[in-house]
């Protein structure tokens, strides 16, 4: 009862279940990774070609201007991103996901949306802004939560809804999305939860189960209400913040709906407990639950979208200037980067040219073992040379 | 839930139980199983030995790789090659390794959803009677590999077909148990396999045989959404699927559960249109042959049998007008069953969607108490097709009719005499 064991063996809980510390851990470790590479990546860029490199010196070091550009201590100090302003990043990058979702005909219905917002923040856990911006990874992930959710839409379709972007730029990052992704591709989501709990009230105020909110007092209404400002909340502050990281998605929608009538949660978990036996563990259940569910919606409450906020756009506009100048330059061109990702494998051990050979022998030991359906070798057969 | 004397047949017997009443430390060793480790613990930086080029994603995915050693291949299909493979700390587990091939030509629109689909699905199931898909991987070349335990004893198929093997009442008995469970799951986890068939259920080293295959699977449960009717091998696909239904629930996969239980009592498949037949197959896919061979093995649907037929996309008249098969039909048909396993089967096969059983109603059924006991598994027949077999199954396109594997082996001459060249 307490433990709800099909959510438990679930990905989104085996993997991408955090508790606060253990998240901010992870973003740490990818910032400081991240932010090292970058370094890196400028210093070769720098020592490759130390004629263009100027122009990211400038901008780096806006005020001294004639400084010798072959500097390397000027490259090392690029200044990155912290783990704070990748997040805005990465949020700004699922706001336009939301944006695009609406944009598309036929609109893509809002929980394959989520599911997209939801594949950009897993995938942002392990990989920086600073390496892949989010917009060269958002179409992807739309596009990959359309094929998971069965949705379909052609990609010829889909990028014909979108403005300059072409077919390889939507799926080029693809493989790299999946590998950010452990290859989970199943998000739940608290949105069927929310519909249940709302038909569930609407029956326990029918049936009197819910104390002062009746039939007679209008709790139709009065949890409507509740269930669409809920249902609002699902759809933006629960996407936008760490909400699927922290909290299971029945936590979720009882959060939302709390924020929307803390009164009438409060009723209905108190109801839906008391009808189980009452003892200390319920009792004790009971607090822990209120507990993380108060937290939840204090989460969800904190969110306040940038649209409503003039701070905020001017504060995402400078980290976007800022991520002009520290995003590392071998990354930019994510067409390239897949593709040179694919042809790694012709680097090291397994050359082409050992490759063809183990071919051969392949080819030569099946031969041996299947027999040989055509008869001797061609340099046998008389007029087999032309070829 | 079940009291804990009685056997219930909603319980798989076998102690390695994990759906019905996962304890918190069962979930924990699930998720060992897993073997990727919670991430906050798994992807630590190691700045000693920091990779040219790695993410930490990249990192993780290093170290499930080198987890593996592949071995030689066992099968080539339309979608994978599969090879035989170990873990590399412990040769003696043996596991299956699926590299699903990189097609440029169907990349069109990135990776397949079918690999997408089955990599989503393996990767929320965990059930003793479901092939237990153990790490996901990439491979340099952007290839995605499956790591899946090992069946080197093949396929139900094969063993359908080999007439040296002999099995009986309590086998299939014990079988259909195991898919019963299995599909129970599945649709207590709201997932449709939508590709039920013999071929698609492997047998295990241990005899058990365990449902594969999810390529065609997907969730379901909201009626706002429209689904495909074009899913299930046409040989058990259910008459709904065939008159064109968008919108369908766990009764398809019972009616190709029925299927098999009928298939593996006579031993070939019960309605059956001839898909080798060019004629058969330029009538909408085969579906008006195989709706034909479906009024004769189970009756023509009609309003009296099955009210709102009619209205179904694809509808059309049928030109056999056949009865609905009654009992002593059956009971003719299918004497191995017995009375009560002949219930179940026409339960299974009732034309009506709303009246056939539910993956419940069959597990709950009769059929499970009378006599024979089922065959325990250690003591299942086991000979089916070998290792290459299960390759075969599991490198094939889902959903695919004929049998492309029979003529593989002279493809493959060709290609060596092409290669020559």
């Amino acid at each position: 009862m307490i433990e709800d064991d099909v959510y438990r063996a679930s990905s989104q809980y085996r993997y991408w279940s955090y508790t606060k510390e253990s998240l901010a851990r992870i973003r740490q470790n990818t910032n400081d990774l991240a932010s090292e590479r970058v370094r890196a990546a400028f210093h070769r860029a720098h020592t490759a070609h130390p004629a263009h490199s100027s122009n990211s010196h400038n901008a780096v070091s806006a005020g001294d201007a004639d400084a010798d550009a072959m500097e390397i201590d000027v490259d090392v100090d690029v200044e990155t991103l912290t783990v704070d302003e990748e997040l805005k990043i990465v949020e700004w990058g699922c706001s336009k996901i939301m944006e695009m979702g609406e944009a598309m005909n036929p609109r893509i219905p809002s929980h394959i949306v989520a599911t997209a917002i939801q594949y950009l923040r897993r995938f942002y856990l392990t990989n920086s802004p600073m390496t892949y911006h989010p917009k060269q990874i958002m179409t992807c992930a739309l596009y990959l939560a359309t094929k998971a959710d069965h949705f379909y839409i052609s990609l010829a379709k889909f990028v014909a809804e979108l403005a300059n972007l072409s077919e390889d730029d939507v799926k080029a990052p693809e493989f790299l999305l999946l590998q950010g992704l452990r290859f989970t591709l199943d998000v739940r989501h608290p949105m069927k939860g929310l519909a249940g709990g709302h038909i569930e009230m609407n029956v326990m105020a029918d049936e009197g189960r819910l104390g002062d909110i009746s039939k007679a007092t209008g709790s139709a209404k009065r949890i409507g209400t509740a269930a669409d400002h809920a249902k609002r909340l699902l759809a933006t502050a629960a996407q936008m913040t760490d909400a699927y990281f922290l909290y299971t998605p029945s936590q979720i929608w009882l959060a939302a709906m709390m924020v929307a009538d803390r009164e009438l949660v409060q009723i209905y978990l108190h109801n839906k407990l008391s009808e189980l036996s009452s003892n200390e563990a319920t009792t004790s259940l009971q607090q822990k639950l209120m507990s993380t569910i108060s937290a939840c919606a204090s989460l969800l409450e904190s969110y306040r979208s940038p649209k409503d906020d003039a701070s905020q756009r001017k504060e995402i506009k400078r980290i976007g200037k800022k991520l002009t100048v520290c995003q590392n330059p071998e990354k930019m061109d994510i067409v390239a980067v897949a593709r040179a990702k694919a042809a790694e494998k012709r680097g090291g051990k397994d050359s082409d040219v050992g490759k063809a050979l183990k071919k051969r022998k392949l080819e030569r030991d099946m031969m041996d073992k299947d027999g040989d359906v055509f008869g001797p070798d061609l340099r046998n057969v008389p007029g087999s040379g032309e070829d | 839930m079940a009291s804990s004397n009685g056997v219930s047949p909603l319980m798989p017997r076998s102690p390695s139980n994990i759906n019905a009443n996962m304890s918190p430390s069962r979930a924990k060793s699930l998720a060992m199983r897993k073997s990727i480790s919670k991430p906050q613990t798994a992807p630590t930086v190691q700045p000693q030995k920091p990779p040219p080029d790695f993410d930490m994603a990249e990192q993780v995915n290093e170290e499930i790789s080198n987890k593996y050693v592949k071995g030689k291949k066992l099968g080539e299909g339309t979608y994978a090659i599969v090879y035989k493979g170990h873990v590399r700390s412990d040769p003696h587990r043996i596991v299956a390794i699926k590299k699903f091939k990189v097609d440029p030509s169907q990349q069109r629109e990135g990776l397949n959803v079918d690999t997408i689909r089955e990599i989503k699905y393996l990767q929320e199931i965990s059930h003793p009677s479901i092939v237990a898909l153990l790490d996901v991987f990439s491979s340099k070349d952007q290839n995605i590999n499956m790591v899946i335990e090992y069946f080197p004893n093949g396929n139900l198929e094969e063993l359908i077909r080999d007439k040296t093997v002999s099995y009986g009442a309590a086998d299939v008995k014990a079988w259909m148990g195991m898919l019963c469970r299995a599909i129970y799951y599945c649709h207590s986890n709201f997932i449709l396999h939508r590709d039920i068939k013999p071929n698609n259920l492997l047998i295990a080293a241990d005899g058990e045989v365990k449902l594969a295959d999810f390529g065609l699977a997907r969730s379901f449960g909201d009626p706002r959404y429209q689904m495909t009717s074009a899913v299930i091998t046409l040989w058990y696909r259910p008459p709904e699927l065939l008159f064109g239904a968008r919108q369908y629930g766990g009764a398809v996969d019972i009616w190709s559960i029925g299927m098999v239980f009928a298939e593996l009592l006579i031993r070939r498949p019960y309605a059956a249109a001839d898909v080798a037949n060019q004629e058969v197959l330029a009538t909408g896919g085969g579906t008006v042959a195989q709706l034909d061979k479906i009024c004769e093995a189970v009756g023509t649907p009609s309003e009296e049998n099955w009210p709102g037929v009619s209205k179904l996309r694809d509808y059309f008249e049928l030109e056999k007008k056949i009865p609905v098969r009654d009992k002593p039909f059956y009971m003719q048909m299918f004497p191995t069953a017995g009375s009560v396993g002949v219930d179940l089967l026409m339960a299974m096969l009732k034309l009506d969607p709303r009246k056939r059983v539910t993956a419940q109603g069959a597990l709950e059924h009769e059929w499970w108490t009378v006599d024979p006991r089922p065959t325990e598994k250690e003591h299942l027949p086991k000979q089916g097709g070998g290792a290459s077999k299960m390759a075969a199954a599991e490198a094939a396109a889902p959903g695919a009719v004929t049998d492309e594997n029979k003529f593989k082996g002279v493809a493959k001459k060709l290609d060596f005499g092409a290669s020559r060249k």
